[in-house]
């Protein structure tokens, strides 16, 4: 399959995948974007693990499609399976917890390996409801994030904060990244590029800080 | 059929013949019997079915009248808590029913949920089913087994006022409201309860090993249990619990198949020491871990998904077979991206990398999708993909590309190749076991734990149950390949990252990815081999040997589909002590359609579980289920389903006459006019007797237990 983003001037496919740590509120984040409910209703519909968004940008449809891994964080070696072909991946971590945070610096440095920047990042620090109990410093966040080219977002799906704004955000980004893309090469088919692309590999950006706090 | 006729004697009897006419048709039809015994049994058929619907009636008005005198009697809620009357405040039920009428609860009180799982009018097991499946996320097991004993340890209903001025007067008193009470309600109740300790422990006998104090509560209260009917019931559950002791809850059953399993593969590795990727034979590698991963995936229990206990922090009590399943599945993984970047020769890397694409092509065959996905996800991880090198000499072998693409396409599209793939197969198989834990964890999430205040939400513990039932249909259909325990044990304990972190190690394999190709190298650098195997594959075509498995050397016919069901027989001493089949919840949509042949088709012996069985057995636990209700048949109630109770056919003296119809209350059609007989008229003979007993049972002697 091509990654998505038919080119075709007005309608977009986009796929998004979710990562992070088990339990920091990946779900949530998305059936609160999805579904826009939180724990109160009854939800029937339920039971496919990817959930698709229709948006309308300034005149652009886009279709996002998005991956929700949540509950396989254990198949740590299943990677590749999840993000392949993604346009764009929102690393959710909790601000309550450290080690979260600490996973989202994984899965950038392995995103980076494999898909070089042809992906479009988000970092949620999620659960800002829980302030009182934050333990990733919104400092360290934003500029970790600013480091490796990612845009950081504080959400709650609790109170439905920051959420509409990240896909929003992501998808304007997708877009960019698309119109961009067909610029440079109109002649070169979207899925032909997205094999060459996966196997160029930049140095994966490394600031100093994600090596030596470590895996501890 | 609504043919109005008439039936006429003819007077002629040396023909024995008779005439039955269709109403409003000129020309009758004459029957001539073959002797006069004949005849009057075709006659007394024929007038029977004349006047069954009328009997009928006559008889639902007697009985409805006998329960108008005798209304069933039950303690006062402040006596007996499961007293209390349905209403909206206690419980919900869904808008459908089931095939057999039965109500389908959406939610309830704890206590309504305990009252319908050992209702006195029916059995529902499948209800008990998905209970003991699911229960653990509403209720601690102690707290279910002091409420199963409350249940069973029912008071007697107070006097009536009657009864009591009677009493009074000094009029010797036979209680029949009592004798009614204890046969339709405490009786029935109490087998009930019991049938769900026999299936609590036969089923989820973990409870009990992780709570000895929950067992010795439950071994004192049978112990006190009096009654015939109930002491076998309580000697089955002691049983259970005996075996269960001695095995543990994951008991390996020993599977027999109608077919010998294919010969084991050698090839270099003469010994353990010796075993490797290279060394062994690629199609045993394949078979073993088939046979390994899926012993892992059926030892995953409905109990560690529920309430998505993987996730939380006591998983490792709570998921223990889950968690030892991912993990296998990481190393796995983890070893197959280091075997690659290890090999640091370009040739013996190229061979590496070839023989990882036939055993993923094994795997393929056998329908392990959880090996599939581990070897895509090793090609694809980062050290291995930016391969080029080494792609560029695998690629234009161009089996191996294909198989690669063709299982890179699987997890593509929200894995919806692998979906299609999975229903369309023919099990035994591995399945992937990420996509059920999202779904789950999805429900779990998405839905409410109560409708409202105290109302439990069952319909999101019955949906998370579906999945497992599905999980479940799949972890009994064994593979027909045996263990070479040596080869397990090899990869039992693959220790990839020895005691590295996973981080450290994914970056160790980068940076040996990057020294055997750096980046933008127009050659790989030259390494020396360090291994001496031969590269050549010894191929994954094996022929089947033909000489073990021919019908010279019958073996065992498959036991079961369903090994646990099987397990359960065993103990079935007696067939008064039924219960339900401690079987899978409701299929998944069967996956029907055959194994797409291929060129690989030796690799393994087809699938050696007859389908047909399989369905038989799938279809006979849900008729079971119906007919193994455990306590004994409440008393019919009038214009309610009766269909157990069908009249015998034929007896031996109506041998030559068409059977009789069953009696089928709920479909049956309306009562047809009733039409003037012509003719001399034979005495109605009783239809086939069971009616009549069944009656009598009513009232003289308890029902058939």
């Amino acid at each position: 399959m091509a990654a998505g983003g038919t080119g075709s001037a007005k309608s977009f496919n986009f796929k998004v995948v979710l990562l992070g740590e088990g339990a920091v509120g990946k779900t949530s984040v998305v059936l609160r974007y999805v579904e826009n409910k939180f724990n109160e209703k009854h939800i029937s519909t339920l039971q496919a693990s990817f959930l698709t968004k229709k948006l309308n940008i300034g005149g652009k449809r886009v279709n996002l499609a998005i991956w929700d891994t949540a509950g396989q964080e254990r198949f740590h070696a299943l990677g590749p399976i999840y993000y392949r072909d993604s346009n764009g991946a929102i690393l959710v971590y909790d601000i309550t917890d450290e080690d979260s945070f600490q996973k989202v610096k994984n899965w950038v440095k392995e995103l980076r390996k494999m898909l070089g920047n042809d992906i479009a990042l988000c970092i949620a620090g999620n659960k800002i409801d829980l302030e009182k109990e934050r333990h990733v410093p919104v400092a360290d966040a934003e500029s970790y994030a600013a480091s490796v080219g990612a845009k950081h977002f504080h959400t709650t799906a609790k109170l439905n904060k920051g959420i509409e704004e990240m896909f929003l955000d992501l998808s304007k980004r997708m877009i960019e990244r698309q119109s961009e893309d067909t610029h440079k090469s109109t002649t070169t088919s979207r899925s032909n590029r997205t094999k060459t692309v996966t196997i160029v590999d930049d140095e994966p950006e490394q600031p100093s800080g994600g090596g030596c706090c470590g895996s501890s | 059929m609504r043919l109005l006729f008439m039936f006429h004697l003819f007077s002629d009897f040396k023909h024995h013949a008779y005439e039955i006419s269709v109403k409003d048709q000129p020309h009758p039809t004459v029957f001539f019997a073959k002797s006069a015994e004949d005849k009057a049994n075709w006659m007394a058929v024929l007038t029977a079915l004349h006047y069954r619907s009328t009997l009928e009636r006559m008889l639902d008005t007697i009985l409805t009248d006998e329960e108008k005198k005798q209304p069933l009697r039950l303690p006062s809620k402040e006596q007996y808590r499961f007293a209390e009357e349905d209403s909206e405040d206690n419980i919900v039920f869904e808008d459908c029913q089931t095939s057999n009428g039965i109500q389908v609860i959406r939610g309830g009180s704890l206590l309504k949920l305990i009252e319908r799982l050992t209702y006195h009018t029916y059995a529902n097991p499948s209800f008990v089913r998905t209970f003991l499946t699911t229960y653990r996320s509403f209720c601690k097991p102690q707290e279910l087994l002091e409420l199963l004993i409350e249940r069973f340890e029912i008071p007697d209903p107070p006097m009536t006022e009657e009864d009591e001025s009677a009493l009074r007067r000094g009029v010797s008193l036979v209680r029949e409201d009592l004798k009614k009470f204890r046969k339709e309600y405490a009786q029935p109740v109490q087998l009930r309860v019991l049938n769900v300790f026999r299936h609590w422990v036969d089923q989820h006998f973990y409870d009990f090993e992780r709570h000895p104090e929950l067992l010795e509560r439950l071994m004192e209260f049978i112990d006190n249990v009096k009654g015939k009917a109930m002491r076998k019931w309580v000697e089955s559950i002691k049983k259970i619990v005996q075996r269960r002791s001695l095995t543990g809850s994951t008991e390996q059953l020993e599977i027999t198949f109608d077919q010998t399993p294919p010969q084991t593969e050698h090839y270099l590795a003469k010994s353990s020491d010796e075993f490797d990727l290279m060394t062994l034979h690629p199609v045993e590698i394949a078979r073993q871990l088939t046979l390994l991963e899926f012993d892992l995936f059926r030892a995953v229990k409905p109990s560690e998904l529920v309430g998505c206990v993987w996730t939380k922090k006591d998983k490792y009590i709570l998921s223990p077979n889950l968690l030892k399943m991912i993990q296998q599945t990481t190393n796995l993984t983890l070893w197959l991206e280091k075997c690659i970047v290890c090999a640091e020769n370009i040739e013996e890397r190229v061979a590496v990398v070839s023989r990882i694409i036939e055993i993923l092509m094994v795997f393929q065959e056998l329908n392990n999708f959880n090996g599939v996905l581990e070897i895509v996800s090793a090609v694809n991880s980062a050290p291995v993909h930016r391969l080029e090198h080494t792609f560029m000499e695998v690629n234009p072998k161009k089996t191996l590309r294909l198989a690669l693409d063709e299982a890179k396409e699987l997890s593509e599209d929200h894995l919806k190749k692998y979906q299609e793939k999975l229903r369309s197969i023919n099990p035994p198989c591995v399945p992937f076991f990420g996509m059920y834990l999202t779904n789950i964890l999805h429900i779990e999430e998405g839905n409410p734990d109560f409708l409202r205040d105290g109302i439990i939400n069952f319909s999101k513990r019955r949906k998370v149950a579906e999945i497992t039932g599905e999980i479940q249909q799949y972890q009994n259909q064994p593979y027909c390949l045996t263990v070479e325990v040596e080869i397990r044990n090899f990869f039992e304990a693959l220790r990839p990252r020895e005691d590295m972190s996973i981080e450290d190690f994914n970056d160790f394999l980068f940076y040996k990815s990057l020294a055997i190709e750096p980046r933008n190298c127009k050659q790989p650098p030259k390494f020396p081999r360090k291994s001496e195997f031969p590269l050549r594959s010894p191929g994954i075509k094996t022929s089947r040997n033909l000489s073990i498995s021919g019908p010279s050397k019958s073996h065992p016919v498959a036991l079961s589909s369903e090994p646990k069901s099987f397990n359960f027989q065993k103990i079935q001493e007696d067939e008064t002590v039924t219960s339900p089949k401690a079987g899978t919840p409701p299929a998944p949509p069967t996956p029907t359609s055959p194994t797409a042949t291929s060129p690989f088709a030796e690799v393994f012996a087809p699938v050696m579980i007859d389908t047909s069985s399989a369905r038989a057995s799938a279809a006979s636990s849900s008729v079971t289920d119906e007919e193994l209700k455990p306590p004994p048949v409440p008393p019919r109630k009038p214009k309610s389903s009766q269909s157990d109770v069908a009249p015998t056919p034929t007896s031996p003296l109506l041998s030559n006459v068409p059977p009789i119809p069953p009696r089928d209350n709920l479909n049956r059609p309306p009562v047809p006019p009733r039409v003037n007989v012509n003719g001399a008229m034979v005495t109605p003979q009783v239809p086939p007797r069971t009616y009549k007993q069944h009656y009598k049972h009513q009232h003289h002697a308890p029902p058939p237990s």
